[in-house]
């Protein structure tokens, strides 16, 4: 077992490393809380390493490996985070490819991971066996201890809560400039540079046209719970593409501010009329050909609107009247 | 002419029992799982479902590697007529693995025999490089490892398909496929007949 050491060793070290390059110093939730998290996730590695030594003490040393492997991949499979989120999963340690802001853990989830991981990993590790005929079969006591580890892990799907994750909608409040002043989240403030340049840059034209509609008062970044809106506010939300690369691409800043993200319309199953594309899109290409810009792709035909047909729509779009029906 | 003392000796001599399990819970595995597809890995969806019996040659591949393990490891001598039994012995070994994944088809399984069998060639290769390198308890390692790198890296996000190297994960095996795969199981096997890694070559 006292290989699982340096693994975890080298699992926390990768995720302070994580925490020091993305410069997260006040993160949205408690310390205490992501401490938890990731002890959890440690727990798991021990339960891995637990299973491994009970599967390498019943089968030959050749084939333990690829035995303990190919058990291991199906359990990730089944009981891992790619599983159902209907019940709880005893594997499930967290994952994502976007921002998981506006969550926090549930504690419950965490609590009953911690209590089923640490038991049934001292099960496995203690697992007795003996010889019968020149095979290594559990003893009956072995045996007992086998059948518990799978009751166990079978119970906890049925008894231990479901939701790993709970939501937790609070705004931004890393907030910086005037006119219009950028909030984000405390996590995401590496951005606050570029994206507050390329919004004055993008109002700086807007107003010498004329077109101070397209200038809000307040940009607000969304999480995956909140979203700010109204007359005045823009949310925001930082593109795949700028974690990936560090750049924000040039449309990602207009195209945010523009969309009506508060709106329920927007999420609901039926999409938005065809009307309201026209106006989105009418909107964008207006904004960025005033910053010499090019709206590259639009998916439907668009007209370059004047302030007036500005102002009217930024406030319609704020009141959520998306089509602009009266 | 090969004497039955000899080939009794040869398969004493090798985990031909532990092997020979092992092939057959893999053709129940192909069986049971004729009809199973992977859509995702964790959080990552994959490209399109991938047929388990794709996957299954990872688990084949090791267990070619894992047979050919001489467990004596006895300084001795090495004729001609063992460098033919050692092909012999890891081609056996290898359509005896891809005949057990391709057990599947009899339970309905629409995966090509071509392409499972591409995925042994190319697992039993990595794995054998293992079982030269002394380190035949940890053949599993560089399959599994591959299996799980071109599951989660194998396509980019720019444009549809697979990179070239991610080719376990294709349903169709081209001839450039087998090939490639024909080539890399061609290298390690001759690795694995040039000689045993254990032992003092006294002739």
């Amino acid at each position: 077992m006292w290989c699982v050491g340096p693994v975890i060793v080298v699992h926390i070290s990768a995720i302070i490393v994580g925490i020091v390059i993305g410069q997260v110093a006040r993160p949205s939730v408690s310390w205490w809380v992501i401490v938890a998290g990731v002890t959890v996730q440690c727990l798991t590695l021990v339960w891995f390493t637990a299973l491994g030594s009970a599967i390498g003490r019943f089968t030959p040393p050749l084939l333990a490996g690829v035995v303990a492997g190919t058990v291991s991949f199906v359990l990730g499979l089944m009981l891992g985070d790619g599983g159902s989120t209907k019940e709880f999963q005893l594997l499930a340690v967290g994952a994502a490819t976007i921002s998981r802001i506006g969550y926090t853990y549930n504690l419950g989830y965490l609590a009953g991971q911690a209590v089923v991981l640490s038991s049934t990993a001292a099960l496995l590790t203690l697992l007795p066996i003996r010889n019968r005929s020149g095979l290594r079969v559990p003893s009956a006591l072995g045996t007992a201890a086998g059948g518990a580890v799978a009751a166990a892990v079978i119970l906890s799907s049925v008894l231990l809560p479901s939701q790993r994750l709970l939501a937790e909608p609070r705004p931004p409040d890393y907030c910086v400039g005037s006119k219009p002043q950028v909030c984000l989240y405390a996590e995401h403030k590496r951005f606050a540079g570029p994206v507050q340049t390329r919004i004055q840059e993008l109002s700086r034209f807007a107003l010498r046209a004329g077109c101070d509609g397209f200038v809000p008062d307040r940009v607000v970044e969304s999480s995956r719970t909140y979203v700010a809106g109204g007359p005045g506010v823009a949310s925001i939300t930082i593109w795949q593409e700028a974690y990936e690369t560090g750049q924000l691409p040039p449309e990602a800043v207009p195209s945010e501010l523009l969309t009506p993200s508060h709106c329920a319309q927007l999420t609901a199953p039926e999409p938005p009329s065809a009307e309201f594309d026209t106006r989105y899109f009418s909107l964008l290409a207006t904004w960025m050909s005033l910053a010499g810009e090019k709206l590259e792709h639009s998916p439907v035909p668009y007209r370059l609107l004047d302030a007036a047909q500005v102002r009217q729509i930024v406030d319609e779009f704020a009141r959520c009247n998306l089509d602009g029906r009266p | 002419m090969t004497r039955p003392w000899a080939t009794r000796s040869w398969v004493a001599v090798h985990p031909t029992r532990t092997a020979s399990i092992a092939i057959v819970l893999i053709s129940l595995s192909s069986v049971l799982l004729a009809q199973v597809q992977v859509h995702e890995l964790g959080v990552v969806r994959l490209l399109t479902p991938v047929p388990a019996l794709l996957l299954l040659p990872a688990v084949a591949g090791t267990v070619v590697a894992i047979a050919c393990e001489n467990t004596a490891k006895l300084p001795l001598p090495d004729p001609p007529r063992a460098a033919f039994a050692r092909a012999a012995w890891i081609t056996s070994w290898t359509v005896l693995a891809c005949v057990a994944v391709d057990a599947g088809r009899l339970a309905g399984a629409e995966v090509e025999w071509q392409a499972s069998s591409r995925n042994v060639a190319l697992h039993a290769s990595l794995a054998i490089a293992l079982l030269r390198l002394g380190l035949a308890h940890l053949a599993w390692v560089p399959t599994l490892g591959y299996m799980l790198v071109s599951m989660v890296f194998g396509f980019p996000n720019a444009r549809p398909g697979y990179y070239w190297w991610a080719l376990i994960m294709e349903r169709h095996a081209t001839l450039g496929h087998l090939i490639a795969a024909g080539l890399a199981w061609t290298l390690s096997a001759v690795a694995y007949v040039a000689g045993p890694r254990y032992g003092r070559r006294t002739s």
